[in-house]
C-alpha cells in the first residue's frame, strides 16, 4: 500500500494537499505531521513496524524544525538515504534556496500557489506510484473562475 | 579565477569570480585595490562573491590587508553575495564579524549610509498586486480585479476584513508586514473552493488559511523583490480574526492598502512598514 506523509505547520492546507491527492491516490494511506520532529517520528515508527512511508510532501517553513533539517537528518539516517521519495512544497522561492534543498535527494520542488494539475504531474512521475493514479476529474476542484 | 575592480563613484567594487584555492593572482587584488584609492580617495570597498566557489588563506590576506586601509580611513568593507562554502571558510577562521556578507549590494551600500533604508518604495506595489492576483486564481480558483491603491494612517490602526492573514516583510533594507484581510463571505467562497467542501462561516479550524495566503503572496512577490535588490528572509506566518479585529502596528510607518474586487466584496492587501525596527536595524560601519 501507498503511504504519504503530509508535513506543513498549516492544518488547513495539510487537508487542502491531502483532499487534492485522495482523487488521484484513494486507495493510499495518508499520515499528516505538523512540523519537521513530528514527521521524524512518523517515519521512524513506520520503518520500525515495517510499513515504510512511500511519499512525503513537505513544507520548508516551520516551528521546531523546518524542512530543510529535516531533510539533512534524515538524508544522514543510513535507510533513509534514498526514501521516502520527497517533494517539496512550499512558498520559498529563491533559486539558491531551492538548489540548496535539491541536494537531498529531493525527487521535485513545487512552489506554493499550486493546483491539482500541479501535484497529479509530480505524483504521475513518481517511480511505483505513478502507476497507481486515479482517471477521475476532480468536480469539486475544477476551476470556477469567474 | 578572475579579478575586476571599478570605480563606482562612492565605492570600490572588487569583482570575485571562479575559485581561488590556492592562486597566484590573488595577490592583484591589492595592487589593483591601491592604485584605485589613490586614483579616487574612495574609502568603502564592496567584494562581490556572487560568482566565487571558494576563498582561499591568499585572499583573505589580502581583504585584511585592504580592510585595514579602508579602516584607518573610517571606511567599511563589506561582502555580498558570499555562498555557503565561503561563509563557511570565514567562520572558521573567526574572521565572519569583521568581513560581513551581506545578501544585496543595497544592503552594503546602506551601511555604508550611502542609500537610505526604504521607508516606503512604491516599487513594491507591482509585485504584490501581481502575486496576490496569482495566488488567489490559482490556489483559491478566483480572479480578483485591482482597485486604486490608498495610504492608510498609520494612527488607524483597523484592518479592513474579518479575517486577516500577517507576515512579517524582513530584508535588510526594509522591514514590514504583509497583511491580507477578507471579509466572511470571500472566506467561504475561498475556503470552500481550497478544500473541495462547503465550508459555511469563518471556522477556527480553518483561519490558519489565510496566513498561507499571505505566505504564498509573499513567496511570489521576493521573486520579483529580489530582481529590484530586496532580498526577503523567511517567516512564520499568523493570523487573526474577529468583527472589527485590531493590529497595532508597531513603528508607526506607513501602510499601503491594496484592495481588489471579487464577486464576494473586497479584499485587501496591505504592506506596512516598521519604522522603528529599521532605525534598530541600522549598524555601524566598522
Amino acid at each position: 500500500m501507498i503511504k504519504i506523509l503530509i508535513v506543513d505547520d498549516s492544518s488547513s492546507l495539510r487537508m487542502v494537499i491531502e483532499n487534492y491527492l485522495k482523487i488521484m491516490l484513494p486507495n493510499a494511506k495518508y499520515y499528516q505531521s505538523s512540523n519537521g520532529v513530528e514527521a521524524e517520528e512518523v517515519l521512524q515508527e513506520a520503518y520500525l513496524v515495517g510499513e515504510p512511508i512511500t511519499l512525503v510532501f513537505l513544507d520548508w517553513m516551520m516551528p521546531k524544525l523546518d524542512g530543510n533539517s529535516f531533510l539533512e537528518n534524515l538524508r544522514g539516517v543510513k535507510h533513509f538515504t534514498e526514501n521516502p521519495c520527497i517533494v517539496m512544497l512550499t512558498a520559498e522561492t529563491y533559486p539558491k534556496q531551492i538548489n540548496s534543498v535539491m541536494k537531498h535527494k529531493v525527487f521535485a520542488y513545487v512552489t506554493k500557489p499550486f493546483s491539482f494539475d500541479d501535484l497529479r504531474e509530480v505524483v504521475k512521475r513518481v517511480p511505483g506510484v505513478g502507476g497507481e493514479i486515479s482517471n477521475m476529474t476532480p468536480e469539486s476542484f475544477v476551476k470556477k473562475v469567474v | 579565477m578572475s579579478i575586476e575592480v571599478v570605480n563606482q563613484s562612492h565605492y570600490i567594487l572588487i569583482k570575485l569570480s571562479g575559485d581561488l584555492n590556492d592562486d597566484p593572482d590573488v595577490v592583484t587584488v591589492g595592487v589593483y585595490f591601491n592604485k584605485m584609492k589613490e586614483e579616487t580617495g574612495l574609502k568603502h570597498v564592496i567584494v562581490h562573491c556572487g560568482d566565487c566557489n571558494a576563498f582561499s588563506s591568499g585572499i583573505i590576506r589580502e581583504l585584511a590587508a585592504i580592510f585595514k586601509i579602508v579602516k584607518s580611513l573610517n571606511g567599511g568593507l563589506r561582502l555580498v553575495g558570499a555562498n555557503k562554502t565561503i561563509l563557511d571558510f570565514l567562520k572558521n577562521q573567526g574572521i565572519d564579524r569583521i568581513l560581513v556578507n551581506k545578501l544585496s549590494l543595497r544592503g552594503a551600500l546602506v551601511d555604508f549610509g550611502l542609500a537610505k533604508e526604504k521607508d516606503f518604495d512604491v516599487n513594491f506595489i507591482n509585485p504584490f498586486l501581481n502575486a496576490t492576483k496569482k495566488v488567489f486564481k490559482v490556489q483559491c480558483f478566483m480572479e480578483i480585479k485591482p482597485t486604486k491603491p490608498f495610504l492608510k494612517k498609520h494612527t488607524d490602526p483597523l484592518l479592513l476584513g474579518d479575517v486577516s492573514g500577517i507576515i512579517s516583510i524582513n530584508s535588510e533594507t526594509f522591514t514590514g508586514t504583509l497583511a491580507i484581510s477578507i471579509n466572511e463571505p470571500i472566506f467561504v467562497k475561498i475556503a470552500s473552493n481550497m478544500l473541495g467542501e462547503s465550508v459555511e462561516k469563518i471556522e477556527e479550524k480553518y483561519v490558519d488559511l489565510v496566513g498561507e495566503l499571505s505566505n504564498m503572496i509573499l513567496g511570489q512577490a521576493k521573486i520579483e523583490l529580489l530582481a529590484l535588490g530586496y532580498s526577503i528572509q523567511s517567516a512564520l506566518p499568523s493570523c487573526v480574526w474577529g468583527k472589527d479585529h485590531k493590529i497595532k502596528h508597531f513603528g508607526g510607518g506607513q501602510c499601503i492598502v491594496l484592495p481588489f474586487e471579487t464577486e464576494s466584496g473586497i479584499l485587501y492587501s496591505e504592506i506596512m512598514t516598521n519604522s522603528d525596527a529599521i532605525e534598530g536595524n541600522k549598524k555601524k560601519v566598522s
